[in-house]
């Protein structure tokens, strides 16, 4: 025996590793050639190695992934055996991902069958929408044109279009890697959108990520950011970092656009004056999203609701939100700019208990109607947000309106009169065209 | 060969599949041939299934086969990935061939599998039905990618240890 048994190991590690240069490995198998204990020791490691890779680390048949075996004593049976272990599927290398398609667009349907398994490394989808699940859990939506690597089910490359991760709990740690930065799950929904021009945008739509240089100079590098729900940045590729101030979208996650291109939405952008290098908080503007139980701010559960069995009033129903962010309610200094695309009613929603302020009394006329705010129950109090109209504490919200003839940008001001004020909570902002 | 023979031929060749692999994966020191391999290996001991005597063990005769498979797939590779030699490949697959005695491995793995501490279980899925690198496992936890290399070669010497013991008190009772 040669070398000392730490050096052996560490060598034996690299080989399992995959790590391991040619020299190493010529070491190696000199190592081995000269004594029985090495290659015993060796055997071993391999040996669990190859089972674990086998089985993936789990048990001895994977419900979703092997054939049914019990049926293989059957006569003739033996045919299918044959066919299924020439074509590897049998020990399927567990280290080529596997993905199952969720769902699928019409358009792509065919070609990307809901239900279906495959392996897959590398994704090219020049239209439509797809949703794939992984092997952690993790599910992943990818929109067209698009180009993704799934390194591993832990993983994946995007090297040109948008994902929407559903990481979960099982899929903590996911990572999402562009040419620009490496995102890291930490339990949540989340998108990345790498664009031609060669930045990417990052968007927490439920719980907390971190963003990382992609290539940190070493393994503990410290983020660049980290971010929890409601907050979106953009890095470009000098790697500098900036809030991205709105984030619009269909009624759903699926499809979400940071650009300020249409959308559908009336609303074409929010922007606001607030530059705190720690809050990245994102307006999300919701293509038609006014209606009951809609959420009324990022990052909180609580929505607007018809006051009474009524129901919300039906000049509001159906209107462009902007989903706009609760902590702002104190903030004397807010500005808001809203981007109109087309001539159109902008309603503001403001509690109705706190006194008016000067902007919204002089720019627009108090239409006389009243919506809910419903109040969200504590997180921790085992309580679900009331469905529909009604129902839940509600606070009574007036609908004030004006009618904006031409394309342009309104501003709105702060969300109380005079610091004195104690208003509970912020405006909300809604749209319809005229 | 009659249906029936040939339907025990094939519950032999799906058991043996695990070990097979297994023997592939060590003879040439792990790399993306052992797939392939193991298939030429499938096929070869199809290709002699008439050959095959039922009263005989069926897991020598296809480890025999498979490392032939081994020295034939090194002579195709390219040079540079040329490691063991036809010697320590013979030495090596005797070795393999004592430790994997029983047909029974994965039953056995699956046990301690079972007994390992829930923080070793979360990296062995991490590496393995995941199939995360070493490095983004590390990079993860926050710790040096020959830390995370030191425990899973601690987790497969315990698994080793808990599988022979397991086996061994099979063949005793």
């Amino acid at each position: 025996m040669s070398l000392p048994d730490p050096q052996f190991r560490n060598l034996l590690q690299a080989v399992i590793d995959g790590s391991a240069t040619s020299d190493e490995r010529e070491l190696l198998a000199a190592e081995l050639r000269a004594s029985a204990e090495r290659r015993a020791e060796y055997v071993r490691q391999l040996r669990i190695d190859a089972l674990l890779q086998f089985t993936g680390g789990r048990t001895v048949s994977p419900p979703a992934h092997t054939p049914a075996w019990s049926g293989w004593r059957r006569p003739l049976a033996w045919a299918a055996a044959v066919a299924l272990i020439a074509a590897g599927v049998v020990f399927g290398s567990r280290f080529v991902p596997e993905v199952e398609v969720v769902r699928s667009s019409p358009t792509i349907a065919a070609e990307w069958p809901a239900g279906a398994r495959r392996k897959a490394k590398s994704i090219s989808l020049a239209q439509g929408v797809v949703q794939l699940r992984l092997r952690s859990g993790v599910t992943l939506e990818i929109v067209a044109p698009a180009e993704v690597e799934i390194v591993n089910a832990m993983h994946v490359r995007l090297a040109r279009g948008q994902v929407t991760a559903d990481a979960g709990d099982r899929g903590r740690g996911f990572v999402v890697e562009t040419s620009e930065t490496r995102v890291v799950d930490l339990g949540t929904r989340f998108g990345v959108a790498a664009e031609d021009t060669g930045h990417t945008d990052v968007v927490v739509f439920q719980g907390e990520v971190e963003v990382f240089e992609r290539t940190p100079r070493h393994h503990a590098s410290a983020p660049r950011a980290r971010l929890v729900e409601g907050e979106a940045v953009r890095l470009d590729s000098r790697q500098q970092l900036s809030r991205i101030m709105s984030v619009a979208s269909g009624p759903g996650d699926d499809r979400w656009t940071t650009g300020g291109e249409d959308a559908g939405a009336v609303i074409a952008a929010v922007r606001d004056n607030q530059r705190k290098p720690d809050a990245n908080y994102f307006y999300r503007i919701v293509a038609g999203g006014l209606h009951e139980d809609a959420p009324a701010f990022v990052a909180k559960r609580h929505e607007w609701n018809g006051l009474d069995a009524a129901g919300l009033p039906e000049a509001l129903a159906g209107a462009d939100l902007v989903q706009t962010i609760p902590g702002d309610r104190f903030n004397d200094a807010l500005e808001i700019g809203v981007t109109l695309a087309r001539p159109a009613v902008l309603y503001v929603l403001f509690d109705s208990r706190t006194p008016t302020p000067a902007w919204l009394e002089t720019g627009f006329s108090d239409t006389g109607v009243r919506i809910g705010l419903e109040n969200a129950p504590m997180l921790g109090s085992g309580r679900a947000v009331g469905r529909g109209a009604g129902i839940g504490h509600m606070a009574p919200f007036s609908v004030w309106k004006r009618v904006v003839p031409a394309a342009g940008i309104v501003r709105l001001g702060p969300p109380r009169a005079t610091p004195d004020d104690n208003p509970l909570w912020m405006y909300g902002i809604a749209a319809k065209p005229l | 060969m009659t249906p029936e023979q040939m339907s025990v031929f094939v519950a032999r060749l799906t058991e043996a599949q695990s070990a097979l692999y297994g023997s592939i994966h060590t003879l040439l020191a792990g790399g993306p041939a052992v797939a392939d391999v193991l298939q030429d290996t499938n096929r070869v001991l199809w290709q002699k299934a008439s050959l095959y005597d039922p009263a005989r063990p069926f897991l020598p005769w296809a480890l025999t086969v498979a490392r032939f498979e081994v020295l034939a797939q090194r002579k195709r590779q390219a040079r540079d990935r040329l490691v063991f030699d036809d010697a320590l490949v013979a030495q090596l697959a005797e070795e393999y061939e004592r430790q994997s005695h029983s047909e029974r491995n994965l039953q056995a793995l699956e046990r301690c599998l079972q007994k390992l501490p829930v923080a070793q279980r979360g990296v062995l899925d991490q590496r393995y039905l995941h199939g995360e690198s070493v490095q983004d496992i590390a990079a993860r936890q926050g710790r040096g990618a020959n830390a995370v290399s030191a425990l899973l070669y601690r987790i497969r010497a315990l698994l080793a240890d808990c599988m022979e013991r397991s086996v061994t008190r099979e063949e005793m009772a």
